[in-house]
């Protein structure tokens, strides 16, 4: 899962971001609002947490601008304003959620995670494929009532990919949604990941589930289909 | 109570029953007057009855009249009585029922007679008479009475109970009809009143309806009758001054709120990831711990200081100040920040110049007004500080180029908060500083203004007259 967060304040930057990121999002943070449009309007964000106090462009008027482009990602908006009218103002120009400051980080966490769920379709916070079961709120994964030991990013792989069941996933689209931009775009990141994750789910007795589609990209199934094979895939 | 409705009540009542009693007395003195000569003229009547019928023969008088002639005359009723007597006095003739008593001798002529109340005798009652004194009729033949007439009198008296219960039922009718006047009138008054006292009412009902939440309100000036207008427009002038300056302090405080809750987050934020996640906590956290806390303590301090500026509640010390001195004092402890932006500190002004104010409070000014141009002038531009005495007193200036400011902006520069961006910065002003300045200039007596000049540069002077 991708995150936006537009933030002046350089400190909130460098905590919320990064316990966005320990949390296993990969992150993308803008210090004003235009540079917050540009990377909204630009990349494929599943959630985009604004606060309204920005310089150069206001969080409202930001959202504004997105919502007008078509752009549908969930919004959260952070505010330290307390009026009741600044929160409406921004839930009636499109946001999904508000939250003021100051907020508890755990809060802030969940209710990011509960935008991205809903994105794919979830409502519930366990989804279940086969012995597989998720739960994105402890970001845990359990194979036949055992636990899956994985590393954030590689649960976020696993998460989009079941989030996505059953359609075919590019390459491409998983390093936009779980890599920000500090991840080296010529890297083989993704490939490597998938392997790791197949490793580790045959080893808790899961059966093949994330099948390669040459040409096209990653596919999570319970239909069998032919083996990994890390170094020729799409 | 003192009440408006009551004193009007009560006045119109007190005026209305003088206008009932004067007018019910003229009625009655009216018709009392009418009765009494309609009276009179039936006296008069009856006195030229007996006149016709007195005829002088000879050296003779003859009186043809009797008691039968007219009913009121006859002993058996006898409300009227007669006496003719010659102008001497000597008895002609008279009523039976007068039994020789004699009726008063006054008399007037034919053309003006006498009238007057007196009781009448033998215990009949008040009466009123008629007294004329005339020439009996005369047979042009008869040359003695020709040669001799004989003056005589005659006196009429009538029994006047009549007409006095006549008067008294009017009298009783005029006070009936005047008291009950007045107890409708009482009635109708409140009537008539309240619709009139209408507006009085609705404006004190509206005031009682504004409060603090309510400012907003305003009172009729249209609707309302004039004499209340200029009330209404007087306390609708009160609610807006009232009002902007609830707005005022509303937004100061959600704009206070909104300062201290943005660090608050920052605090918050680090000390839950490093509570959450221990093994990334580090002194980076803790550096960073401490100047959100000293930017907020920088906060509160300044709203102190402006709590206390704007209520007067700041104890000056005037004593004689080196001004020159004061500034490079301050310059020198902006050092650090105008190197890393590089920014030149130019000082313009004599050596020497001393002025009796408050030094704490001219250094926080200055202070204030040095530190905002070291953090929003340019990078690598310069910042003037001069200060001149002249006629008037002491003036100084601080002057920085600032092409972000706009001339629109000039009113708002002094507004608590006021920052060009809306949204905050890192740097270490609260948005307070220009606010606290400008309500520390007038504790000291002098003033603190802004302007503009053509290539942009924002020149801010405080002027401080030699008085004070």
């Amino acid at each position: 899962m991708r995150v936006l967060y537009v933030e002046d304040s350089v400190s909130l930057q460098k905590t919320v971001g990064g316990a966005l990121r320990r949390s296993g999002y990969a992150v993308d943070i803008a210090g004003d609002g235009e540079e917050g449009a540009r990377l909204a309007l630009t990349e494929p964000y599943d959630v985009a947490v604004l606060d309204i106090m920005l310089p150069k462009l206001d969080g409202i008027s930001l959202l504004q601008q997105l919502r007008a482009n078509g752009c549908d990602v969930p919004v959260l908006m952070l505010t330290a304003k307390t009026a009741v009218n600044e929160r409406v103002a921004g839930l009636n120009h499109g946001a999904d959620d508000y939250l003021g400051k100051p907020f508890a980080l755990e809060e802030l966490l969940a209710r990011v995670q509960a935008l991205a769920r809903r994105r794919y379709g979830q409502t519930k916070s366990t989804t279940t494929i086969g012995p597989v079961t998720l739960d994105s709120v402890a970001k845990t994964v359990t194979c036949l009532g055992q636990t899956v030991e994985l590393k954030p990013r590689e649960y976020a792989l696993l998460e989009y990919l079941v989030f996505r069941q059953g359609a075919v996933v590019p390459r491409t689209e998983i390093e936009a949604h779980i890599y920000d931009d500090l991840t080296d775009p010529m890297s083989n990141v993704v490939n490597s990941a998938v392997c790791i994750l197949r490793r580790r789910l045959t080893e808790a007795g899961a059966p093949p589930m994330i099948h390669t589609r040459r040409g096209h990209g990653y596919q999570v199934s319970l239909e069998p289909e032919e083996l990994c094979t890390p170094s020729t895939d799409d | 109570m003192h009440s408006l409705h009551r004193r009007l009540t009560l006045s119109l009542l007190g005026v209305l029953a003088g206008l009932i009693a004067v007018g019910a007395g003229a009625l009655y003195w009216g018709i009392r007057g009418s009765l009494l000569a309609q009276f009179d003229q039936g006296l008069r009547f009856k006195a030229l009855v007996v006149i016709t019928g007195t005829e002088q023969r000879k050296a003779k008088l003859d009186v043809r009249f009797s008691d039968h002639f007219l009913r009121e005359f006859d002993d058996d009723i006898a409300t009227d009585f007669y006496h003719v007597r010659t102008a001497e006095g000597k008895n002609v003739e008279r009523s039976d029922a007068l039994n020789k008593d004699d009726l008063p001798e006054r008399f007037g002529t034919i053309e003006e007679p006498e009238f007057w109340d007196m009781p009448l005798p033998a215990g009949r009652g008040p009466g009123r008479a008629i007294g004329i004194k005339f020439r009996p009729r005369i047979n042009p033949k008869d040359e003695v009475a020709v040669a001799n007439p004989i003056e005589t009198t005659v006196v009429v008296a009538s029994q006047r109970a009549e007409l006095d219960q006549m008067l008294q039922r009017l009298g009783i009718a005029l006070a009936i009809g005047g008291v009950g006047l007045l107890v409708a009138t009482s009635l109708a008054v409140p009537l008539v009143l309240r619709p009139g006292l209408r507006p009085v009412r609705l404006v004190a009902d509206l005031a009682q309806t504004i409060d603090a939440a309510t400012l907003e309100q305003r009172f009729p000036t249209e609707t309302v009758p004039s004499e209340l207008r200029p009330i209404c427009e007087r306390l609708n002038d009160l609610l807006a001054r009232l009002a902007a300056s609830f707005e005022r302090e509303r937004r100061f405080s959600a704009d206070l709120a909104h300062e201290l809750l943005t660090p608050l987050a920052e605090m918050r934020a680090i000390a839950e990831s490093a509570l959450k996640w221990p093994e990334t906590a580090g002194p980076e956290d803790y550096e960073r711990s401490v100047e959100i806390m000293l930017r907020m303590e920088l906060l509160v301090k300044q709203v102190l200081e402006l709590a206390r500026a704007e209520h007067a509640n700041v104890a000056t010390q005037f004593t004689m100040v080196d001004v020159p001195e004061l500034v490079r004092q301050i310059v020198r402890s902006h050092t650090a920040t105008a190197i890393e932006r590089k920014i030149e500190v130019v000082l313009a002004g004599t050596d020497e110049l001393t002025i009796n104010t408050d030094g704490g409070v001219l250094h926080v000014i200055v202070g204030n007004l040095i530190s905002n141009a070291v953090a929003y002038a340019p990078e690598a531009s310069a910042i003037r500080v001069s200060w001149v005495k002249n006629a008037t007193g002491t003036e100084m200036s601080v002057a920085n180029a600032a092409p972000q400011i706009e001339p629109a902006d000039l009113p708002q520069l002094f507004d608590r908060f006021w920052r060009k961006d809306a949204a905050r910065t890192e740097s270490q002003h609260s948005g307070l500083g220009l606010s606290v300045a400008l309500e520390l200039a007038r504790v000291i007596g002098g003033k603190l203004s802004v302007e503009q000049s053509a290539d942009s540069a924002l020149i801010f002077t405080l002027r401080i007259p030699s008085s004070s």
